[in-house]
């Protein structure tokens, strides 16, 4: 159980004149998938942050099945841009270390990392150190974490911008295909019009820096690519994108 | 072997060039490798006793040198509020070359082993301060959002994080240290001490004997490397990932 809301949500970093983002509101219901989608420096990743616990609004409201979020959860992943995978550790120290930090016995989080590996394809790699492993392997990793914590929110920021265009459509149907058969929640910040219409049931568009909330979009054909349906989407979408943008002055 | 191969190409280049300058000066002051090595296995029975008591001294000095200033050097680069109080004492302390305590510390503490491993102590805490505390500055942000997302505690971050991020910086200031903190037992051991590696090559210098002179230079040379090369093992052994 997993129902992300933000309730005229803002944030402002400390010393900055204006709020990063904000106000934004919306729901991700339980099981339900959210793309963020917006130009670089909207507030798109403080966002993601404050799903995380990482960050406090200094208005509005962020909550997670009713209760105020002040603190990470235990339940949540949080998948960053680089994966966040710390290079010190192998792939199985990597996978394993939510549960480590939740304060599972190493033996049991270790068995319980060593399977989430094996169902991603990644047994064989566990000794490796990270950078040993390509990009989309990386990733995997970072997947394998949250599987082994039985996460119930995930939260991707960028997750499949450092992989070229191939191995960005199998990550996307990886993403996909994990998030169907898990049933967790997913909210995934992305810079890419068809990556948010392929990975959110909804998707959130942001206009430019300060981040502000300039559409709710809701999206049928999640899932699909090059369809009818999302070609027409994104075209709106790009709309909705391009509308928010200052206008050049003539 | 490739690095064994580096040792030995450097060590006949070096004893090259000794041979050379030795040849042109022909003083007793600086006699021929030849002689030198003949006088160092010679004077093995005497050197290693010296040798010993120089390392335990400059291994204690390190080892606690190091151990005492990374808590708190990681700390100070971890805690805005803390650099704030700390940053003004670095700055002061710092510079100041700690060798120039010798005296206070011969008086404090006497001749034996205590002011030779604090001196050399003061000198690696400050160094290793410093450095772990730049080092756990800069630490890359997204390391530290990955731990805390997981929900890791202050312990947990510098567990998974602080210490393995910034040990590389620390090995590496060691290992740059040695040449210093070697220089520094010289000093102490041959200006207040009855033993020794710095003592035996004073002695040997106030008597004229140029030889075993030499012999002490190449323990003192030897006990550096020996140093050089235990800590780069252990930052191979600790460091695995690189």
């Amino acid at each position: 159980m997993s129902e992300l809301v933000f309730d005229a949500v803002a944030y402002r970093y400390d010393n900055a004149d204006a709020a990063a983002v904000g106000p934004v509101s919306f729901t991700v219901g339980t099981g339900r998938s959210l793309a963020i989608l917006g130009p670089s420096g909207c507030g798109k990743s403080t966002l993601l942050q404050l799903a995380a616990g990482l960050l406090h609004p200094q208005d509005g409201r962020v909550s997670i099945d009713g209760a105020e979020l002040s603190t990470p959860r235990k339940n949540t992943a949080y998948m960053l841009q680089n994966y966040g995978l710390l290079p010190w550790k192998t792939v199985l120290e990597n996978a394993a270390l939510g549960l480590i930090i939740a304060g599972q016995p190493r033996i049991q989080a270790y068995r319980r990392a060593t399977e989430a590996l094996a169902r991603l394809g990644l047994d064989a790699v566990a000794q490796a150190w990270p950078r040993e492993l390509s990009g989309g392997m990386r990733q995997r990793v970072a997947l394998a974490r949250a599987l082994a914590t039985d996460a119930d929110l995930l939260l991707a920021d960028e997750p499949l911008s450092a992989l070229d265009a191939l191995a960005r459509e199998d990550a996307q149907d990886l993403l996909l295909q994990l998030w169907c058969e898990e049933g967790y929640t997913q909210v995934v910040v992305t810079h890419s019009v068809e990556e948010a219409l392929f990975l959110g049931q909804r998707v959130l568009v942001l206009g430019p820096a300060p981040g502000r909330q300039v559409a709710l979009v809701d999206n049928p054909a999640v899932g699909t690519r090059d369809t009818t349906a999302t070609v027409e989407l994104a075209r709106d979408v790009r709309a909705l994108l391009k509308g928010a943008a200052p206008e050049c002055a003539a | 072997m490739k690095r064994l191969a580096g040792y030995a190409l450097a060590v006949v280049a070096l004893v090259a060039l000794w041979w050379l300058v030795a040849s042109l000066l022909q003083t007793p002051a600086l006699p021929s490798p030849l002689t030198a090595f003949n006088a160092f296995f010679a004077e093995l029975p005497a050197l290693v006793p010296a040798a010993g008591v120089s390392l335990v001294r400059i291994v204690a000095a390190m080892l606690g040198g190091m151990l005492l200033a990374l808590p708190p050097g990681l700390a100070i680069g971890r805690s805005k509020r803390l650099d704030t109080i700390a940053a003004p004492f670095l700055y002061l302390l710092y510079p100041i070359p700690k060798v120039v305590f010798l005296p206070v510390l011969l008086v404090l503490l006497g001749l034996g082993n205590a002011p030779k491993i604090v001196l050399i102590g003061v000198v690696v805490f400050f160094q290793t301060l410093v450095t772990a505390r730049d080092a756990a500055r800069n630490i890359d942000a997204q390391y530290l959002m990955s731990v805390r997302s997981l929900g890791a505690s202050r312990m947990q971050t510098a567990r998974h994080v602080v210490v393995p991020a910034t040990l590389p910086e620390v090995f590496t200031a060691l290992r740059i240290n040695v040449g210093t903190a070697i220089a520094i037992l010289f000093l102490a051991e041959s200006i207040a001490g009855t033993s020794g590696l710095g003592y035996y090559i004073v002695q040997a210098w106030g008597m004229i004997d140029y030889h075993a002179m030499f012999a002490g230079i190449i323990a003192m040379a030897l006990l550096g490397v020996i140093i050089y090369e235990a800590l780069a093992l252990a930052e191979r052994a600790l460091i695995r990932w690189r």
